[in-house]
């Protein structure tokens, strides 16, 4: 007897438009856009997993830049006295230190200031 | 160990790089590595790490600490603070929940789908000592 793929067929079907719900127009309504869609968001998907790890990490560098300045210096000159100093501290750390510990931080910003020779913390420049 | 992964509850899919920064009172804490990444710990905190080959309830010792807080002060080290370890408890081995790698090329045939279950090392902070 001839096998028919029907049910297996309509069941797959069904599978792939649970998956595609919320999408727009023909990308939930029709199965070839459908297929297309479902490879491009796993697609997407790998790659921008990939790439959050540099969106953090760009992140992070904004949050430490706008901490340092308020306490006088620049990110360019606080990494660069982090290196001096040999501190290996990375930017996530950094980052989370300065909106969760903004005391101990200060405490960092200030050794960096005493290793680049620079004066002590006095005016607010942004 | 036949199959160290226990069917553990789901772990938070949330991934390594985006921190949840909770604005809290610093307290005592501490900053180690362990498998290229930092984490900031407070003792009995339970987070999960690279998978290690351990069992559950042995201990685990970070000897690379960079930087502890406590009351008064934070000793940053250059690069890490001497004699300063952290201790933590092995809670258990976990599997993250599964990632679908999707590879494609157009107009070369090519076209990958794997499943990825990352396992990780579940621990809580038992000591921070200086």
């Amino acid at each position: 007897m001839r096998t028919k793929s029907v049910v297996p067929r309509l069941r797959a079907k069904k599978r792939l438009f649970k998956r595609v719900k919320g999408s727009v127009g023909g990308r939930r309504r029709l199965l070839r856009t459908a297929k297309e869609s479902l490879i491009r968001s796993g697609v997407f998907a790998r790659r921008d997993r990939r790439r959050k790890k540099r969106d953090f990490r760009r992140l992070w560098i904004i949050r430490i830049n706008a901490a340092v300045r308020q306490r006088g210096i620049r990110y360019s000159q606080f990494i660069a006295g982090l290196d001096k100093l040999g501190v290996e501290l990375d930017r996530r750390t950094l980052a989370e230190m300065a909106v969760v510990d903004s005391v101990g931080f200060d405490s960092v910003v200030e050794s960096v200031r005493q290793v680049l020779g620079l004066p002590e913390s006095t005016a607010v420049a942004v | 160990m036949d199959n160290p992964v226990a069917p553990v509850k789901k772990s938070s899919s949330k991934s390594d790089v985006a921190p949840v920064v909770k604005v809290e009172k610093s307290g005592r804490y501490a900053v180690v590595v362990d498998g290229g990444r930092q984490y900031t710990v407070r003792e009995g905190d339970e987070l999960e790490i690279d998978f290690r080959h351990v069992t559950a309830g042995s201990e685990v010792v970070f000897e690379t600490v960079l930087a502890v807080r406590d009351a008064e002060k934070l000793t940053v080290g250059m690069p890490i603070v001497k004699g300063a370890t952290v201790k933590a408890l092995v809670l258990g081995l976990v599997q993250g929940e599964k990632i679908f790698v999707q590879k494609f090329r157009r107009r070369k045939n090519y076209r990958r789908r794997t499943g990825y279950r990352g396992i990780a090392t579940r621990i809580r902070i038992a000591s921070i000592a200086v």
